[in-house]
């Protein structure tokens, strides 16, 4: 049957604008640690953004035009979540200090992010093909393997793409109406990995324990307790755990409705870290306002609406799933992102999708949004 | 604020007083202007309010009484009896400062300090326009606060040089940046105790918020202190070590974090303490949006403040220079320090109660002789006696004459005083232009 392709005009201009969007205010964050802190020039940080937004759009191009349903297959499947289990592998012992990145001269490529259109994939094939059998004791190998791919991430300090992986797939599995009782035994196992991990190292569990008690009131006492004192000051000696998130309020504070104006942010000077990564929400908050951090929200609505809308529309099983774990991972990192800035979640490094700095993972976020541009073309 | 019909009444009748006239007149208050001169003394003030139909009247406790609101000149003692007087019956007594900052028009960087303030002041202003951001530049010195409400706009940065004084009565007073370049031992005639110059400098926090930025030497012990109580973001300068989030100097250039601001040898300033002024003119123009390259260029093209260090001419090999804003010891010890050695220092003036000893060793190291001038000329020598040979001159043109008939090649005379003016002259001002004078007339 001939179908007629139809761009989604309305998801791909979003994302256009989103990512251009990111490409001003990352330079707008980076332009002074440019050239005060790394000594180069000060579009150092937008240059090789654009690189990267360069090659992702063709990546998101390539990705849109070729049928979806040509990745429902072992290969795609298998294939994606082997490249990045073998690249996680390879970049622990090729990167000694943080287990994270490959290095290529001056660019560099962090593996742990495409594990999310990898799991997507993956989820999305396995799905389409035992959605009738979920309950069976077959679907709990992908839902083992799942997990187990999470623990392997897990191992590189990257907790914050982890937590994404892990929440994308209990919702698609939730969707997909697997038993409660399985569903319970993965969010527990989940919920021990994610409690192992926050405890494993002390600037984690320093975070968790002043974002939740900063009065020193409850949770605190627990930790009193059990002696565990000595752990969690191990990290405040350092650095206090709510600076960070106090600086990000002042930013967004001082931005008001309208604004301070581009560039003009004070708090990506010296006060705020990672202004230009993590934290980049807050200067746009600073430099726009609240325009300005109410346009990206909306840019994140119109892409959450595009992308669950599919759940209705796709022609297929596979189509239907891959749409909505590419949705959630993306829309869930960016909830998770904006929680922390506002100072709702405790601190997480976790990049803000297409807005912050940071190439692979614009790459792979435009990688994903490809393939949900190719469904929706191929939609009903 | 509204003052239509409120009975007003302007204590001092120099520049700010009648600055402070113009604004309340304007405002629809019923002025009252006084001052400790009888009107005759006073024709230009006399004819500029007469013009105006406001009362010019000598100051005696009468006039004091049945006023609204009552505006005290920074030369005017915040304690004077009448004005407790007054303020125990309720009427409000605040200085030019916080009479203009109710109309003042867009942010203002504040700057403070016992020493640099003018040189920081000027540059800070001369950084904002090299880097096109809109300014204007006034306070203690120079245009009166007042005077510039006329001209402030929304966007356009205050740039006001605060003394102690103006600080101490202020009440609603706001600063976006507030800097402080030092605290040192000043004006302990006025304030009486070293804590009370402190707090009142300190009050320049008063009515700041988290959005806003402190501006602190990390060198100086009490602003050390000030960080402790100041809500604003901080930012800090030193000369001594390298420090966070702020400027600092290795001894070769100032930095910016790790990255380099300026080579000190771009810097067109002499001494150390300018390399300070700079830093912390660099950190109040970071802030009010100046780009970080600008404002290495904009300082190295710094042209200098008149009466701080000024080179007026070189004669028969002698350097000549002006420092007559050396109004303490502590900006005499600055000067000072500047130069390598073959010093020849007038020193003197109306004296604040201050101590000239810190002045013995430096003077024993670099100085030929002092030249000793005005009332203080006596306490001042039996501070400095045997740390360098004095001679007592008088009056600045026998300093002056003496000096050109003393000097070698490859001396300097500085006139940088460590007192006030107001014994022989009309100000430091009027001392200054006396000195340069004197210097442009001496023959080669």
């Amino acid at each position: 049957m001939a179908q007629t392709l139809r761009t989604d005009w309305t998801l791909f201009v979003t994302i256009v604008v989103m990512v251009c969007l990111g490409l001003v205010f990352v330079y707008s964050a980076s332009s002074t640690v440019a050239t005060l802190k790394f000594e180069k020039e000060s579009h150092y940080f937008l240059l090789r953004q654009a690189v990267y937004a360069v090659l992702g759009f063709s990546v998101l191009m390539w990705f849109k035009r070729i049928d979806y349903r040509k990745l429902c297959s072992p290969l795609w499947a298998f294939g994606g979540m082997g490249v990045v289990v073998f690249c996680l592998l390879l970049v622990y012992f090729l990167d000694p200090k943080t287990h994270r990145w490959f290095r290529f001269g001056s660019l560099s490529i962090q593996p742990s992010e495409f594990a999310k259109p990898a799991l997507a994939i993956f989820l999305a094939w396995f799905l389409s093909r035992r959605l009738h059998v979920i309950n069976g004791k077959h679907t709990l190998l992908p839902a083992l393997f799942s997990v187990l791919l999470m623990g392997v991430v897990v191992v590189f300090p990257d907790f914050g793409t982890a937590l994404v992986l892990v929440f994308t797939a209990l919702t698609v599995f939730f969707v997909a109406g697997l038993n409660k009782r399985y569903l319970a035994l993965v969010m527990l196992l989940g919920l021990l990995l994610g409690v192992y991990t926050i405890y494993s190292k002390p600037y984690r569990f320093g975070r968790v324990v002043h974002h939740f008690d900063p009065e020193r009131k409850h949770l605190y006492l627990l930790v009193k307790h059990f002696g565990l004192e000595p752990y969690l000051n191990r990290s405040a000696a350092n650095r206090d755990p709510t600076y960070q998130v106090r600086q990000s309020k002042i930013a967004i504070g001082s931005g008001g409705i309208l604004g301070v104006g581009l560039m003009q942010s004070k708090q990506k000077l010296f006060y705020l870290p990672e202004a230009h990564t993590d934290f980049i929400y807050a200067v746009v908050g600073e430099e726009a306002g609240l325009w300005g951090c109410g346009a990206i929200l909306f840019g994140f609505l119109i892409i959450a609406w595009r992308g669950f809308q599919l759940f209705w529309l796709a022609t297929d099983d596979f189509g239907r799933y891959l749409a909505l774990a590419i949705t959630v991972s993306i829309v869930f990192q960016a909830f998770v992102n904006l929680s922390v800035v506002l100072g709702m979640l405790p601190t997480k490094g976790i990049p803000l999708p297409m807005i912050s700095n940071g190439g692979s993972s614009l790459l792979s976020t435009l990688t994903q949004l490809g393939i949900l541009l190719s469904v929706r073309e191929r939609a009903a | 604020m509204d003052l239509v019909g409120a009975k007003a009444l302007v204590v001092g009748m120099a520049k700010s007083g009648l600055a402070a006239v113009e604004i309340l007149a304007e405002q629809g208050a019923q002025v009252t202007a006084c001052d400790l001169r009888a009107p005759e003394e006073l024709p230009e003030a006399a004819q500029a309010l007469g013009a105006r139909g406001i009362p010019l009247l000598k100051q005696t406790p009468e006039v004091f009484e049945n006023q609204d609101l009552i505006v005290i000149s920074p030369g005017v003692p915040a304690d004077l009896p009448e004005l407790e007087k007054a303020r125990s019956s309720g009427v409000r007594v605040i200085g030019d400062l916080e009479l203009a900052s109710w109309f003042l028009q867009g942010d203002i960087i504040g700057i403070t300090g016992s020493n640099g303030k003018t040189t920081t002041t000027a540059m800070t202003g001369h950084i904002l326009q090299h880097c096109g951001i809109p300014c204007q530049v006034g306070g203690n010195i120079g245009t009166p606060p007042a005077s510039l409400i006329r001209s402030s706009k929304p966007g356009v940065w205050n740039v006001l040089e605060l003394s102690s004084f103006q600080l101490e009565t202020i009440g609603a007073f706001h600063a976006k940046v507030a800097v402080v370049t030092n605290v040192t031992p000043d004006h302990l005639d006025r304030h009486h105790t070293m804590e009370a110059y402190t707090a009142a400098k300190e009050r320049i926090f008063e009515n700041q918020t988290a959005e806003d930025f402190a501006v602190l030497n990390a060198d100086d012990p009490v602003c050390l202190g000030y960080a402790q109580t100041a809500r604003g973001r901080l930012l800090w300068f030193s000369r001594a070590k390298p420090v966070s989030p702020g400027l600092w100097f290795d001894g070769q250039s100032i930095r910016l974090g790790e990255g380099i601001l300026l080579e000190a040898r771009d810097f067109p300033l002499k001494g150390s303490h300018n390399i300070e002024n700079a830093m912390a003119a660099a950190a109040a123009a970071l802030v009010a949006g100046a780009r970080p390259a600008q404002i290495g260029a904009a300082l190295a093209a710094f042209p200098g403040v008149e009466h701080r260090l000024e080179f007026v001419r070189t004669v028969r090999g002698a350097s000549y220079y002006n420092d007559s804003k050396a109004t303490n010891v502590d900006a005499t010890l600055k000067a000072v320090e500047a130069f390598e050695g073959g010093l020849w220092i007038i020193l003197g003036g109306k004296d604040k109660n201050s101590d000239y000893r810190p002045l013995r060793d430096p003077l024993r190291e670099k100085a030929r002789a002092a030249l000793l001038i005005g009332k203080a000329a006596p306490i001042i020598a039996s501070h400095l006696g045997g740390a360098a040979p004095l001679i007592h001159c008088g009056d600045l043109a026998s300093a002056v004459a003496a000096a050109y008939r003393a000097a070698q090649p490859g001396d300097v005379v500085l006139l940088s005083p460590a007192c006030a003016s107001f014994d022989q002259f009309q100000s430091f001002e009027h001392r200054g232009r006396v000195f340069k004078t004197l210097v442009m007339n001496l023959e080669d």
